[in-house]
């Protein structure tokens, strides 16, 4: 049996526990570091183990631990430390009172991260979830020996080390919220898509983020390649559309939309350099007092140009003649622009960032609202349908039948509790581990891990090895 | 007559046996004053909460420096000590390295934090999380024991890891090779790859000169020898009766299944044993092998020990925990 786990995580006591959970985190954080002033050697023993035994073995009773400690602690000498020369770092034999407990099977899952506290590893183990050597292996206190492989079901592993799966209505919430920030990032960009991705980019770079398309270069290319392919099926729509009227259309807007005086210049950012002139020739047949020149707002120009070329009898027929002409000239010339623009525009693969795209939020769709929680009651959350660009499903709930947050993410404050333990070689691809040997001390460094320092464990060993025998 | 206990005549009989000293943080934090009366918090709960910070709508304290795993090999343990109980960003884009480069004592923190970078707790500096070892290597280590017949020394010498070490990766590097993956799993153990710092046989490569510390030499010996006579390391272990290290480094290289001169050293190791000759009328040929009474069945006289406290314990083949005498 082991020790009742009560008030493990109180933070009055402020014990560190062998544990990834969020209130022993603020415990390690707010910790202090012992001090032994004032006190006499008893106290200071009895603290000491009071402090170490809270984070070695607190599962195991008293009785029990004192059966296992050992008061021989293991440690090695390096041949080559006189080669070296200088002096060798001082070996922390004391933090090898509690490496005994380092070859039972629950402490070395929790060192292999394999479970996210000492007790939900001992929990495992007692459920069959892991083996040792290929044969599973039901007892926790099973010692293992140099070379041992031992393994826990990956779907466990997932849970430990993974974010807890919100409940239904939570992530009902969460989904809530997010529908109604994306419809209105959305909106935003449609309207006014150059200020919200200038916006972006801005946040971006603040975050220290780089504005690079991806740093595998693989992804890179594939993106860029992407988004050449967007440009050329915009050309060939582009060439699609283009004929004498639409030409005649684009001529009558850009007269439209000019305050100033019309010149050759006008047309330079449409129809380029090469064209602008003749361009201009068009504008000068007609004559600034045209009537197609000067449209109302709300007729439709392609109509009244249409009209206009294939007019039987024309009103003018030398300006029809010549404009059409003209037109037909430009047509063949305009539509080699086209296709030149696009080559420019076009990202070459060794490029690092993507130009701005103005029909990049063309794409972007306005996500459906989610049914009444009433009738999510009812049909379960079959009946909700999920799905952003970034999230398939609902929050947390991809696949519901997982007991972790799916698709699986990194548990909160993982982190600070990440360390990856010397005598242990881990796979967290297979989620097998084998068990290298019993940790020992060097010069300089121990391989039992402890977040309490050298005078605390060396107090510790004072009192077992006078009471531990 | 109900009489209080503890109170006897005005005199307080009360043995106080164990003060309780409250674990208040290291660092100055927010306290509640008399306006928080109605709130049902204590002192630490709010100091805990300063700790993580505020919550965003999905839940996470999206401001705490140590809410999201790193993804660029290096750790981010705690350091209350350096930041002053500062666990918390001013904005979630800001970076933890302009912080430090706009303080003026930034020198003294980069030298800090790369001493520290590699130590999960504050208090123990002998502590240190290991360097893992990357992809690339792991293939190149594989592929020289089972593809190119290396033994466990050589590579343990050309990329500077202990053999049982090398033995692991390539145990390890056989099971993975057969596994079948998931998404989830992938994506669990990219993002753990990702936490840790990489091993670089040229920068942190290991000892392999380290042997254990013989338990003779833990405690002192007195010998009188005369002041002409020479005592060196050689003569010192003669009295100790122990053998020259570069044996014992040498023994212990050749453990493991890859390690040059093993398979020789299983060969002689063979149990004595005889095939009895097949008398007229047997159906069975019969085969002795030498065995020792206790291992094999019970030796006549041993006590159980069923009636110890720490009884000795083994496993058997399925696993399952049995007695051992």
């Amino acid at each position: 049996m082991p020790r009742k786990a009560v008030l493990l995580k109180s933070l009055t006591r402020g014990r560190l526990r062998a544990s990834m959970n969020k209130y022993n985190l603020f415990n390690l954080y707010k910790k202090q570091r012992p001090g032994f002033n004032g006190q006499s050697l008893y106290q200071q023993k009895w603290n000491s183990k009071a402090e170490t035994r809270a984070y070695h073995g607190e599962h195991l009773r008293e009785s029990k631990w004192q059966h296992i400690f050992s008061p021989k602690l293991q440690g090695v000498a390096q041949l080559d430390a006189s080669l070296q020369g200088g002096n060798t770092d001082e070996t922390p034999m004391m933090l090898q009172t509690f490496a005994v407990l380092e070859k039972r099977l629950d402490v070395a899952l929790f060192r292999a991260m394999f479970a996210s506290s000492v007790r939900q590893a001992r929990q495992y183990i007692i459920h069959k979830y892991v083996s040792v050597n290929g044969v599973v292996m039901r007892h926790p206190n099973y010692e293992l020996k140099p070379g041992d492989v031992f393994s826990v079901r990956p779907d466990k592993v997932l849970e430990a080390l993974g974010k807890a799966k919100p409940d239904l209505k939570t992530s009902y919430k969460v989904d809530q919220i997010q529908i109604s920030r994306w419809n209105k990032f959305v909106k935003e960009s449609k309207a006014s898509p150059l200020e919200v991705w200038q916006r972006q980019q801005a946040k971006k770079q603040s975050r220290g983020e780089s504005n690079l398309i991806s740093t595998d270069d693989k992804e890179r290319v594939k993106k860029i390649r992407e988004f050449n392919n967007k440009l050329q099926a915009r050309r060939q729509l582009k060439q699609q559309s283009t004929t004498r009227q639409s030409i005649l259309v684009d001529v009558i807007d850009i007269v439209r939309g000019t305050k100033k005086d019309i010149t050759p210049e006008v047309f330079e950012s449409k129809f380029g350099s090469g064209l602008k002139e003749k361009v201009f020739q068009i504008y000068q047949t007609l004559g600034e007092k045209h009537n197609l020149l000067n449209l109302p707002e709300d007729e439709n120009t392609l109509e009244h140009v249409t009209k206009f070329i294939t007019d039987k009898e024309p009103i003018d027929e030398f300006k029809q003649k010549r404009t059409k002409q003209l037109l037909s000239e430009i047509n063949t010339k305009y539509l080699e622009h086209i296709r030149e623009q696009f080559e420019q525009s076009k990202v070459s693969e060794d490029a690092k960032e993507l130009p701005y795209d103005p029909s990049w939020a063309d794409s972007l769709r306005r996500h459906k609202n989610l049914s009444l929680w009433e009738e999510v009651k009812e049909h379960g959350e079959k009946c909700l349908k999920v799905n952003f660009p970034w999230q398939k499903g609902l929050f947390g709930r991809q696949d519901s039948t997982k007991a972790y947050f799916t698709p699986w993410t990194p548990r909160p404050f993982l982190a600070p509790f990440a360390v990856l333990p010397q005598h242990l070689e881990i796979s967290f691809e297979t989620c097998h581990a084998v068990y290298l040997r019993d940790p020992v001390s060097r010069p300089g460094e121990s391989e039992v891990i402890t977040p309490l320092p050298v005078d605390v464990h060396k107090r510790a060993y004072m009192w077992y090895q006078r009471k531990g025998q | 007559m109900n009489k209080s206990p503890k109170v006897l005549s005005g005199i307080n009989l009360t043995q106080v046996r164990y003060r309780r000293t409250i674990a208040y943080p290291s660092y100055r934090t927010n306290v509640f004053g008399r306006k928080h009366t109605k709130l049902h918090k204590s002192n630490l709960k709010l100091a805990m909460d300063q700790f993580l910070g505020p919550k965003n709508y999905k839940g996470e304290y999206y401001l705490n420096k140590y809410y999201y795993v790193p993804q660029n090999h290096q750790p981010n343990y705690v350091k209350p000590d350096l930041e002053r109980g500062q666990s918390v960003k001013v904005t979630a884009d800001s970076n933890d390295d302009k912080e430090a480069k706009d303080s003026s004592n930034f020198q003294y923190k980069l030298k800090v934090s790369r001493q520290r970078s590699l130590q999960p707790f504050p208090f123990n500096p002998f502590c240190k999380t290991n360097f893992q070892i990357s992809k690339d290597l792991k293939q190149k280590i594989a592929r020289d024991i089972l593809e190119v017949g290396l033994s466990t020394q050589e590579v343990a010498s050309k990329y500077k890891l202990k053999i049982p070490r090398i033995e692991a990766i390539v145990k390890l590097y056989s099971i993975e090779q057969e596994w079948k993956q998931n998404v989830n799993l992938a994506k669990m153990s990219e993002t753990m790859y990702k936490m840790f710092p990489l091993f670089e046989p040229h920068l942190n490569g290991e000892n392999l000169t380290e042997i254990p510390i013989p338990t003779k030499t833990k405690n002192s010996r007195f010998l009188t020898i005369a002041e002409s006579e020479p005592f060196g390391p050689v003569e010192a272990a003669k009295v100790f009766g122990l053998e020259p290290a570069a044996e014992t480094l040498a023994k212990l290289s050749e453990q493991g299944e890859h390690a040059a001169h093993h398979m020789q050293a299983k060969s002689t190791s063979k149990k004595n044993g005889f095939l009895a000759p097949v008398l007229q009328g047997e159906k069975s040929l019969f085969k002795f092998v030498e065995a020792k009474a206790g291992t094999v069945g019970y030796r006549y006289g041993t006590c159980l020990r069923d009636n110890k406290k720490d009884r000795k314990i083994g496993y058997d083949a399925s696993g399952k925990m049995v007695y051992l005498l």
